[in-house]
This record gives C-alpha cells, sequence and structure tokens, in this order.
C-alpha cells in the first residue's frame, strides 16, 4: 500500500527525444505476500543498453521476466513496442516474439541439434521456410563466432558456447529487444570473455537491451544507463560513469563496494 | 482501456475451457447414468443396498469372525474384507523377511548364494502371479500332502496335510477378561515410558537405548496381570457339555435351566477347556487303495489319528479273524495304531516288505479288508471351538463290529486276532454300552487349544487350509523378490565412501553395515517396499485362483447370486481404494520422516 | 641411478581361474562349507529336475496340444492370419533394428525374439504340417526386415504409419473381414486364445500410451477442474487391482451402454478395461518424466514465442518421455504378466489355456496328470519375453545414466 506521505518513487526514465519502446508505469508485484516489485517507474527507448544491478533477491529476474511475461504482474502497466502486456492471450504472443530472452542457465533444448534449437521458433511462430530459417540460424551462428558445431547436441558444447547458441537462438527470431538475466554467472571465469564479446558487439550494434549482470566492466563499455535495485525498488538511477564516480545512496554505495 | 476479447483473454480461456471440459464430462456421465438406470430397471436388477442384509447363503471355509451360510451379505462380505487382510498381514511379514534375506544374498561373497539368488528373483519376477498360484495350489500343495485322515507330524504338534496345515494356538480362556485391563494398563504403561525414556535419552544426549524399557514394561505388567487374573475364582457353575459320544460331537454351552441338555436361547461357549473320556469303545475301517502324494499306496488303512496319551491301552485287529487268518493277511503299521497297510507274508520272513502289500494274482491291492481299534481308557484334553464345539472320533460300543459282522454269519464269538505293540489278549466280543464323560476344566485367561483330527478335518488350534497356504505362498514368495530387488538397490545406493569413511573411523565391519550403510540403504528402499505391500495386497485378488474367500471372490459370488452388479462393484472399488488410502497414508508417514532424518 | 622400472606380471594366484575360485566360492572355511552344502543341494536339485524333465514329464501331450496353447480353437483353415500377422511383425521389428542398426539395445531385443521365432519356426516346419509354409514365412520375415532395414535406413521415418497400419489391420485380418467369403471371413472372438489372445490382449499398451499422455498432462495442468478429475481417474483406477476392473467391466459396460451383453463381446470388455488401467499407470509413468524437465525449458521455450501448445509438444514431452522408457518397459513386463487375468471374465489365454488341457480325458489318463508340465512350459515362454524385457529396461537404464531415481 502507498500512504499519502510515503516518498515519490525513484523513476528510471528514458531520455527525451528517443522512440520508447518500453514502459512500465507503477508496476507492482506480489509472490503470495511478498511484495516483490513495488512502484517500478521504467522506460526504455530504441537502441539504448539498459544495465540492471543489485543484491541477489532484490528483483531483478522478477523484473524483466514481467516484461515478457513469464511472470503476470498485478498492478501497473507494461507496454512494449506499443503493445499492453495484459491478459490478452494476443498480446502476449506478439510480446514475446519480439523479445528475446538469454537465461543464466542456458535452457537449450537437449534433445534438439544446435540448428534445431535456433530454427524452432521461427519455423514454429514465424512460419518461416526451414530453409531460409537455417539460413539465417548459420548466419548468427557465426555472428556468435561458432559456426562449426551446428549438428552437435548441447550437451557436447561447452558453458560458454552454449550461452552463445542461447544468444544466436534469441538474436535468429528478429527480435526488437534483449532481456539477458545474469547470462554470464554460469560460466567459468575464463569463458565469460567470449559471451561478454558478444553482448558489447551486439550493443554497438544498436540492439536495444536490458541486461541483469555484475560485470561492470561491460557496463561502462556500452552501458546507457545503470539501474540499482534494493528490496524490490528501484533505489538509483544513472550513467555508468555516475555509479563508479559518485554514487548518491548509502545503499548503492556499500553495493558497489562489494562487487567492485 | 481497450476491452480484450473474451477469446483472446488467458484467464476467460482458463475459466471457459474447464466449464467446457467439465460439461462435457458430465454430458457423458449423464447419458451413461441413463443407460444405466434404463437398462437396471429393464433387467429388473437391484440398484440399492437392500440385499445387503438377506441371506447370502454362500458357503466360506475359512471365517475369521464366526459365520454360518445362514448371515446376511453383508456379513459375508466382511468376511472376505478380513480374509484379505489376513493373508495380506501375514503375507507382507513374511514376504518381507525373505526378501530382505534374499536381496543381501544377491550381494554376498559366495558366487553361487550369489547366483542362486539372482535366478530366485529373475525366475520369480518374470512369471506371472497367476501361475504361480495355481502352481502352488494345483500342482503342489493339492496333490503333495498326505491325506487328511495320514497327516504329517512335525514337530511342536503341527499337522500338514492336503486339507492344510494346524497348529497348537492361543485363545482366550476364562479369566481373560480379568487380564485384559492389564493388556491395556501394559500397553499404555509401555507408550509412556517409551515416551519418557526418548526424552531422557535426547535430554542426557547420551546414545541410550530407548527399546528395553516399554518392552521390560510391556512384558513385565501383562506377565503380573496374567499371573494375578489366574488366580481370581473360576465360575463354571452354569457351563455345561451336551456330548454325543457316538456322533462324536459335543457343545459347550451355558445351561440356564439345569438340565444338561442345550435348550434354545442356550448360549454356546467357545474355548472352555475340557476333558472327554471314554471307558471302552472301538472304531472300524476297512483297507483301500490308494492314491497319495502322486503315487498308488495299496492296502491302505487309516484310523482317526490316536496318539499315546491319548489312551491307555488299545489294540488293533480284523473284524473276520478267521477269513484274514486263511487269506494269510497280516498288520503293518506305518504309525501305530491309526495307519498302515494289510500284507502277505510271502517271502515268510516274518515281516513286511514293500511289494507284499499287493495281490500277485491281481496286481492290486487288498481292499475292503475290515479292521477294529478297540480302546481302553481313551483320554483328550480338548479345548472347544469358537463355536463351542468340541469333537472327538465317533466311537461305537465295544464289540459292535463283531456282531455286526456276525448278523448273518454262523460263527458266534471268535477272538479278535490281535497285531498290537501291546500283546494283550484277545478280547471276548460283547457289546458293551458306551461309557463317556465330559469334564470342564478352569483355564487361566489364555488356553493351548491342540490340534486333533477326530475323523476327516482338523479340529482344534489354529487352522490354515491350502487355499489360504497356496494363495499366501505365492504372494510372499512372488512379491519376496521385487522386495529383494529393493534392496539390493538401496544397499548398492549408498555411497562407498561411507563405506570407507566408517572404516577409516575404525568401526568393524559389522558396525559399518549396521550403523551406517544399512540405516542411509533403509531410507532408499523402503518406499518402494511399501508399494510392494500394497502390491500384494491388491494381487489377493487373484485369490479365486486358489479358491480362497476374500473379498474379490465372494463380492464376485454376490454379484453373481444378486444381480447387484452396480452397488456390488462400488463396493468392490471403494474397499480396495480404503486400502489403497491406509498405505498411501503409511508411505506419507515414512517419507515424511525420511525427510526430515535428512535434513 | 635412475632406471625404469619394467612392468611384470602379478604373482600367480592372483588372477586366473584358481584366484577366482578361490575369492568367489573357497575365501574362508565356512565359505567353503557353505559352497559345499549349496552345491549338494543345488545338484542334487537339478538331477531331480532334470530326471524328471527328460524321463518322467508327459511332454508329448503338450506338444499335441501346441494348437490350443498357440491360438486356442481359431478356426484351422484360418490359422494363416496369426501367422502372417506374426510374419508382418517380425517383419517391421527387422526393418527398425536394421535401420537402426547401432542401437544395441533394439537390435538385442531383436535377435532374441527372432532366434526364439525361427527356432519355434523350425519345429514348426518340421513337426507341424498343416502350418509349415507360413511358419517358415514367419521365420524368415525377420532377416528379411534386416536386410531392407540396412538396405534403407530411410524406412525408419514411414514405421510409425507402418506400426498404426499393422494393429489395425491385424485385428482386420485376425478378426475377419468379409463375412461369408472363405478366405476372410470372420472368425468369432469366442474362439480366439491362446498365445495369440495373449498377444491381442498385450496390445493394449499402445492406445493406453496417448491416453497416459493426456492424463498426465491433465494432472499436471493449471486448471484446477482439469486436475482434480484427472487425479480422481488415474487414484481411484490405480487403487484397485485390474483383476477387479475386469470384472466389473464385465459387468458394467453393457450398463453403461445399455446394450445387451452378447453385442460386446469378453475380449473387447477385457480390452477396454485393460487399456484405461494401463493408462492410469501410463500417467504416473510419464508425470515422472515431466517432473524431471526443468521449469527452464519452459520458460525459455514461452521466451521465444512458442505457444502453449507448442512448447508442450515440442519441447516438454519429448524430453520427459525420453527419461521414462525404462519405466514404461517394466510396465511392459508387468501388462504382459497381467494379461493372465482375464481368466476372470472368461476368456482363455495362454495361461488359461493349460486348465482345457489338463482335464481333457487324455491328460488324465496321465498319472499325476500333466499341470507341472503345462505351468512349466507356460512359465518358460512368459519368462522368455518377459526376461527379456527387463534386461532391455535395465540397459536403457544405465544408457540413461543412472535411472529415473
Ligand atoms: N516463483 C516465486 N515464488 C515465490 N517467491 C519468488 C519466486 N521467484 C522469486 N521469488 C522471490 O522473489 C524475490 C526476488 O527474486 P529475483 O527476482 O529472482 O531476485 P534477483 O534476480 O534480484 O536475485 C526473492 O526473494 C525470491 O525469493
Ligand atoms: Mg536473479
Amino acid at each position: 500500500m502507498i500512504l499519502p506521505d510515503a516518498p515519490a518513487p525513484v523513476r528510471a526514465d528514458a531520455p527525451g527525444g528517443g522512440e520508447r519502446i518500453i514502459e512500465i508505469e507503477g508496476l507492482n508485484k506480489w509472490f503470495g505476500d511478498f511484495h516483490v516489485l513495488r512502484d517500478i517507474e521504467m522506460s526504455v527507448n530504441k537502441g539504448e543498453v539498459v544495465v540492471v544491478i543489485g543484491p541477489s533477491g532484490s528483483g531483478k529476474s522478477t523484473l524483466i521476466r514481467c516484461i515478457n511475461r513469464l511472470e503476470e504482474h498485478q498492478q501497473g502497466r507494461i507496454v512494449v513496442d506499443g503493445i499492453e502486456l495484459t491478459d490478452d492471450a494476443r498480446a502476449i504472443e506478439r510480446v514475446r516474439r519480439e523479445t528475446g530472452m538469454v537465461f543464466q542457465s542456458f535452457n537449450l533444448f537437449p534433445h534438439l541439434t544446435v540448428l534445431d534449437n535456433i530454427t524452432l521458433a521461427p519455423v514454429r511462430v514465424r512460419k518461416w521456410r526451414k530453409s531460409q530459417a537455417e539460413e539465417r540460424a548459420r548466419f548468427f551462428l557465426a555472428k556468435v563466432g561458432i559456426p562449426e558445431q551446428e549438428a552437435k547436441y548441447p550437451a557436447q558444447l561447452s558453458g560458454g558456447q552454449q550461452q552463445r547458441v542461447a544468444i544466436a537462438r534469441a538474436l535468429t527470431m528478429g527480435p526488437k529487444v534483449m532481456l539477458m538475466d545474469e547470462i554470464t554467472s554460469a560460466l567459468d571465469p575464463e569463458v565469460i570473455g567470449e559471451v561478454l564479446e558478444v553482448m558489447v558487439t551486439l550493443a554497438k550494434e544498436g540492439m536495444t537491451m536490458i541486461v541483469v549482470t555484475h560485470e561492470m566492466g561491460f557496463a561502462r563499455e556500452v552501458g546507457d544507463r545503470v539501474v540499482f535495485m534494493d528490496g524490490g525498488q528501484i533505489v538509483e538511477v544513472g550513467t555508468p560513469e555516475h555509479f563508479f564516480t559518485a554514487p548518491r545512496e548509502q545503499r548503492t554505495r556499500s553495493f558497489l563496494s562489494k562487487i567492485l | 482501456m481497450e476491452r480484450i476479447p473474451f477469446w483472446r483473454n488467458v484467464k476467460t480461456i482458463g475459466v471457459l475451457a474447464q466449464v467446457v471440459f467439465v460439461m462435457v464430462l458430465l454430458a457423458g456421465v449423464a447419458i451413461l447414468f441413463s443407460n444405466v438406470t434404463s437398462a437396471l430397471s429393464r433387467a429388473n436388477l437391484p440398484a440399492d443396498f437392500g440385499w445387503l442384509g438377506s441371506r447370502a447363503g454362500i458357503p466360506i471355509a475359512e471365517t475369521p469372525i464366526p459365520y454360518t451360510t445362514n448371515d446376511p451379505y453383508w456379513r459375508a462380505l466382511l468376511i472376505g474384507l478380513l480374509n484379505t487382510l489376513r493373508v495380506a498381514l501375514v503375507g507382507v511379514v513374511l514376504a518381507s523377511v525373505i526378501g530382505v534375506a534374499v536381496g543381501v544374498m544377491r550381494l554376498a561373497p559366495n558366487f553361487l548364494i550369489r547366483t542362486i539368488a539372482t535366478i530366485y528373483v529373475e525366475l520369480l519376477r518374470n512369471v506371472p502371479l497367476a501361475v504361480q498360484i495355481v502352481f502352488w495350489y494345483t500342482a503342489v500343495l493339492l496333490p503333495s500332502p498326505p491325506r487328511i485322515n495320514n497327516p504329517v507330524e512335525l514337530p511342536g504338534g503341527v499337522l500338514l496335510s492336503n486339507v492344510g496345515l494346524a497348529f497348537p494356538f492361543l485363545y482366550p480362556g476364562d479369566r481373560f477378561a480379568a487380564w485384559w485391563p492389564w493388556l491395556v494398563t501394559a500397553v499404555l504403561a509401555a507408550l509412556v515410558g517409551g515416551i519418557w525414556r526418548a526424552r531422557v535419552a535426547r535430554a542426557a544426549e547420551l546414545p541410550l537405548r530407548v527399546w528395553p524399557v516399554p518392552v521390560a514394561l510391556l512384558l513385565g505388567i501383562a506377565a503380573v496381570g496374567y499371573a494375578v487374573a489366574a488366580f481370581g475364582q473360576p465360575e463354571k457353575s452354569a457351563l455345561a457339555v451336551d456330548f454325543d459320544v457316538e456322533r462324536g460331537r459335543g457343545t459347550v454351552f451355558v445351561d440356564l435351566d439345569g438340565d444338561g441338555r442345550r435348550g434354545a436361547g442356550e448360549r454356546a461357549v467357545p474355548f472352555a477347556s475340557t476333558v472327554v473320556r471314554v471307558e471302552l469303545a472301538e472304531l472300524t475301517t476297512s483297507t483301500q487303495n490308494l492314491s497319495e502324494s502322486r503315487r498308488m499306496v495299496p492296502s491302505t488303512f487309516r484310523f482317526p489319528l490316536i496318539r499315546d496319551r491319548d489312551v491307555a491301552e488299545v489294540e488293533v485287529g480284523f473284524v473276520d479273524a478267521d477269513a484274514a487268518e486263511q487269506a494269510g493277511y497280516r498288520l503293518h503299521f506305518e504309525h501305530f495304531p491309526s495307519r498302515g497297510v494289510v500284507y502277505v507274508d510271502h517271502d515268510g520272513d516274518g515281516a513286511f516288505s514293500r511289494g507284499e502289500e499287493i495281490d500277485p494274482v491281481t496286481g492290486v491291492g487288498y481292499s475292503g479288508v475290515e479292521l477294529v481299534m478297540t480302546l481302553r481308557g481313551f483320554e483328550r484334553a480338548i479345548v472347544a471351538d469358537r463355536d463351542g464345539q468340541i469333537r472327538t472320533p465317533s466311537f461305537r460300543p465295544a464289540g459292535s463290529a463283531l456282531a455286526a459282522d456276525d448278523g448273518g454269519g454262523d460263527t458266534v464269538g471268535r477272538g479278535v486276532g490281535v497285531f498290537s505293540s501291546f500283546g494283550a489278549a484277545a478280547t471276548e466280543a460283547e457289546i458293551e454300552p458306551l461309557r463317556a464323560e465330559v469334564d470342564l476344566r478352569a483355564s487361566g485367561p489364555l488356553v493351548l487349544s491342540r490340534v486333533h483330527v477326530p475323523v476327516s478335518s482338523y479340529e482344534g488350534g489354529m487352522r490354515l487350509t491350502v487355499n489360504y497356504l497356496a494363495l499366501l505362498f505365492a504372494l510372499v514368495i512372488y512379491t519376496s523378490a521385487f522386495i529383494a530387488e529393493n534392496v539390493r538397490g538401496g544397499i548398492l545406493a549408498v555411497d562407498k565412501g561411507q563405506r570407507e569413511a566408517a572404516l577409516a573411523l575404525g568401526l568393524s565391519s559389522g558396525q559399518v553395515f549396521s550403523l551406517v550403510v544399512f540405516p542411509q540403504a533403509l531410507r532408499v528402499m523402503l518406499p518402494p517396499t511399501i508399494s510392494q505391500f500394497l502390491n500384494l495386497t491388491k494381487n489377493s485378488s487373484l485369490a479365486p485362483l486358489a479358491a480362497y474367500g476374500e473379498l474379490f471372490v465372494i463380492a464376485t459370488i454376490t454379484a453373481n447370486q444378486t444381480g447387484a452388479s452396480v452397488p456390488v462393484a462400488l463396493l468392490l472399488i471403494v474397499s480396495y481404494l480404503l486400502i489403497s488410502m491406509v498405505f498411501a497414508l503409511v508411505l506419507n508417514v515414512v517419507n515424511a520422516r525420511i525427510k526430515l532424518v535428512e535434513r | 641411478m635412475f632406471r625404469v622400472i619394467p612392468a611384470r606380471p602379478a604373482p600367480s594366484g592372483e588372477t586366473g581361474v584358481l584366484a577366482w575360485l578361490r575369492r568367489n566360492l573357497f575365501s574362508s572355511a565356512a565359505n567353503t562349507l557353505l559352497t559345499l552344502a549349496t552345491g549338494a543341494v543345488l545338484v542334487s536339485a537339478l538331477a531331480g529336475l532334470l530326471r524328471w524333465a527328460l524321463f518322467d514329464a508327459a511332454w508329448a501331450q503338450v506338444w499335441a496340444n501346441m494348437r490350443l496353447l498357440a491360438v486356442f480353437r481359431y478356426p484351422t483353415d484360418l490359422l494363416w492370419r496369426p501367422l502372417v500377422v506374426l510374419a508382418v511383425l517380425l517383419l517391421l521389428l527387422g526393418i527398425m533394428a536394421g535401420a537402426a542398426r547401432r542401437n544395441e539395445i533394439l537390435r538385442g531385443a531383436f535377435w532374441w525374439v527372432t532366434g526364439f521365432v525361427a527356432l519355434f519356426a523350425l519345429t514348426a516346419v518340421v513337426f507341424w504340417p498343416s502350418v509349415r509354409w507360413f511358419w517358415l514365412a514367419a521365420g524368415l520375415a525377420p532377416f528379411i526386415g534386416y536386410g531392407a532395414g540396412v538396405a534403407r535406413p530411410g524406412l525408419l521415418r514411414a514405421m510409425r504409419w507402418a506400426w498404426a497400419l499393422w494393429l489395425v489391420g491385424g485385428f482386420a485380418l485376425l478378426h475377419g473381414i468379409v463375412p461369408g467369403s472363405v478366405l476372410l471371413r470372420i472368425a468369432p472372438t469366442r474362439d480366439w486364445g491362446g498365445f495369440m489372445l495373449t498377444m491381442v490382449l498385450f496390445t493394449a499398451i499402445v492406445p493406453s500410451f496417448p491416453l497416459g499422455v493426456a492424463l498426465a498432462l491433465g494432472r499436471r495442468s493449471r486448471l484446477p477442474a482439469i486436475k482434480t478429475v484427472c487425479i480422481a481417474f488415474i487414484e481411484v483406477v490405480r487403487g484397485a487391482p485390474l483383476i477387479m476392473w475386469l470384472f466389473v467391466a464385465s459387468l458394467l459396460l453393457p450398463l453403461l451402454l445399455d446394450t445387451d451383453p452378447n453385442n460386446l463381446p469378453a475380449i473387447l470388455r477385457a480390452y477396454v478395461a485393460i487399456t484405461l488401467f494401463s493408462a492410469a499407470y501410463m500417467a504416473e509413468n510419464v508425470r515422472g518424466g515431466l517432473q524431471a524437465v526443468p521449469r527452464g525449458q519452459i520458460e525459455a521455450a514461452q521466451a521465444l514465442g512458442l505457444s502453449g501448445w507448442q512448447t508442450t509438444s515440442l519441447i516438454v514431452l519429448p524430453q520427459a518421455l525420453r527419461a521414462v522408457i525404462p519405466a514404461i518397459v517394466g510396465q511392459c513386463i508387468a501388462l504382459f504378466k497381467d494379461t493372465s487375468l482375464v481368466f476372470v471374465v472368461g476368456l482363455i489365454d495362454f495361461y488359461r489355456v493349460t486348465e482345457v488341457i489338463a482335464t481333457q480325458p487324455a491328460s488324465l489318463s496321465i498319472t499325476g496328470g500333466v499341470k507341472l508340465e503345462l505351468y512349466l512350459f507356460i512359465s518358460l515362454v512368459y519368462f522368455f519375453f518377459a526376461y527379456r524385457m527387463s534386461v532391455a529396461s535395465r540397459q536403457l537404464e544405465k544408457r540413461l545414466g543412472g535411472g529415473t531415481r
């Protein structure tokens, strides 16, 4: 409940002038009685890279999973590419088609080859011809740097390779927004670099991305804005530079001191 | 905000799908229901449970609670359920014991033992239970054991025959009523003592043994109570026995009018302890050519089973001694005085040798040779049955066999040839009236009932029919193979490192197994084993193959007799569901405890 | 000074037959005693069994009734029909085994079955004149199939349809299609029996599969009404034994459909009961597999925009079903054995034929009867198939890595 004298929530608005692709207003979500997202106000422009940071359990995953409706919210509005997420099955379908998601645990389909993993959705959802889908798939496989592995099964690949396949899988659908949830956290240190490299390339090519990560090097290199969350709220918003030099809130400072 | 059309709304789609589903389901059920009702009314079959109270008329061989064919259907079905539980509970215990043994044998270091266990498991798991039941029933237990009048006597007074297995059993005696409050107290004390002991053990943080305290309390109080109850005053006054010695039957009852005869309204008394005495009497039989246990036994005679302690003196002879002498018949006892063969001493060695019981001319045995057994001072302690019945062989007055034999003959008053270990002199044949008396004796809280074979059935003790045994054997052996696999799997599932760590700590290999390996294995093997228990119980419904009267058998007979197929089906389904739910409950409790331990 | 020490053989007594014997049979005095005692008992028991089997047993009476055991009273002049169905079955199995030659488990099972049938075919060709040539065909079919499969692995893709066709066509052929004709006349189901009937009932596992999958999915549904109904069905059916359901079905099906009992042959009623019963157990097995599919798989599919149905059929089920193949094979074994319960509705299956044969005058005139011989024979046949399936199940479990615990 928002008391009348409660402080106004911190807004993570995109700079004016850009084309809004995601708008989140007054978002609230509960798991049972647990208030996990509180008065989230956020928007993202086309081509922007937003990095979300915050301690474990602060609601980062829940927030970006709300954006493609893997989680259902109870209050507020989420609009993606002009489509509001409601109980409308068609809206959900369209939003999911326009957003790509990459998971911490890869979630490649173990019973399908790399190529089938990637072409499954384009063929079944976008109704492309198989050959067309495969052509696109090979293009993106080459782009993420693993052109030779298309006939293998996920279990035959290293973690870094699997995660890059997962990125290619999301990209082949031609999404307007990429959602990435701690996608390097489950990787061995020596392969984190290869995944980050792909992410940087993507960002530089102008892909709209919302990235949950604690790789501050990535944030500094390509991040447009950093959003710091804690306790289900947005606590502080700013450029990466702002966070490195002059974080305003005590909570932000203590968090950053732990991860940097 | 734009309204979402309902067919695209994820919430309404869900609700709608359910509504449609339920409606289709209800429509289907309604159609089937109307079909059933119209079919039932057309065929004029009962759709209610009114028939439950009417006379069943189903003969049931094994009745854990009193039952006659005049009892109503509900009682017959109840007996069926009790019989299901009787075979299931015993089966579960035996299957566990054998299963654990075979499971451990599967991992034995000895190659032969291991192989035998493996063959046991694979063979039994992969042959249908139905085949195993009929195998035990019709191929082993029906033909193999000797007939009831020639039972195998096993140590401890256990008898085995083609009728089944019978063994001495304890039943509540006269003073039981004085004892059971003590029993209740003992159980309660054991519970309280166990809880108290567990608390102490936890508080002291010592590995104290919990179980000796409740066990000692239970046994101690029960024993003291038994002694106290046994010293109470017997109240025999009103009891009497109505005994017919010629039929060998009697009933112990409450003699309200004191006339010694059981009249209407005079209740039979179960488990009364009696002693039957007959001064002088005889039994007759004649020889037969039998086939027993898959082989021919020619010239065989069988008297009711008489043991040494039953009589002061006994002799067996031919009814027609002259004819016997002429034919050269002699008697050979396999078991004096009840069982043996008639033979002719061809080789003249004065003793029986194999082949002499067959007539060399006809090639078959001597059948129809009449024999008489004369008993003096017959005295047998008999505990009345659950329905107050006592049974003895049906004695005849001494000399009556001869008299009957002489009825149309010319010779009178010949002696009876005697071939007995007593070597007593020949007795003059004259009919003496039978003199029998039955004493009632006081008993303690429990009374030990021994097994007798008065004619051709067991009396006293606990009696298990071959039907029960066949079903039990098959269920136990079949299920034990599955349990053995669970046990083996459980033991193998314990990480090798656990064993090594325990050994490294200096535990002995016995301790390693009992303290480290087995407790962990138990967790893995318990849940699947409990579901095997349930399987055993459900599989007891294969009883028709062994003609054992459990729930399913009684229910099928009931459905056939009454035509109440729908109510009987409902009863069956509900009964089995209840049984399954009990097992599910046990399983849940066990699983919860296992989880608790793991944390 | 350092020198490489060459490997030397282990001292004798550590390896070889003698060492094995010592370790496994004579490791200690007690163990030796145990070995000798068990060995003596085993040898005498085996000797007794062998003596009986070779000299006393009336195998001739069993062989004389082989037709009853195989097909019961199925018309003699139509015996070619079950044999054709069998031949096609073996042909299809052969194609599968040949095309998937690298699958050792499939191949192993296939050669076992083939060996069994070929052996039987050989015996039949020699001793059983009336159906000699069809048995020969049945004996050769698996080899032809295997050859075809090796030559054209592409046939594997058509197999699903071939199996469906075989099932439907097989039923039609066994039952007969054109009343009154000579070749395709109706063979009344009351004459069906023996091993043929056991196999016919065993095929109930096929329709029970989709039903079971549907029930399992329903049980995991978000929608409470569907979920409740599925749980109730599964638990009620599993709560009571199959023999009771067979009995109940044979009583109630005619009432439920309000038709004359004679319109519903006992085989049909038993088939329905077995299918529904098996479906409930299948549902529980499949549920185990569904639970083993990580939640992330569903989320990834949803994030890609796959619909609920696509997610289930393309992502969840393929993974779930693969994980429960061993359990399903286990269920096949159970069902194969449980077909023997149809005696309760008056069907004369492979087991029940033994009762018919044992009460023939010719059997009764044999001292001691022929029950032991019959039970031993059918036990061996049941064992042969059930054991082979359990071997396959264990191999599958091992290949899937530690099973589905
Ligand atoms: N499905 C769920 N049900 C209940 N609570 C959940 C669920 N998912 C997440 N939570 C809780 O919500 C909070 C936020 O989770 P999450 O968004 O995963 O945090 P983060 O990604 O920032 O670590 C945590 O406290 C977590 O325990
Ligand atoms: Mg997270």
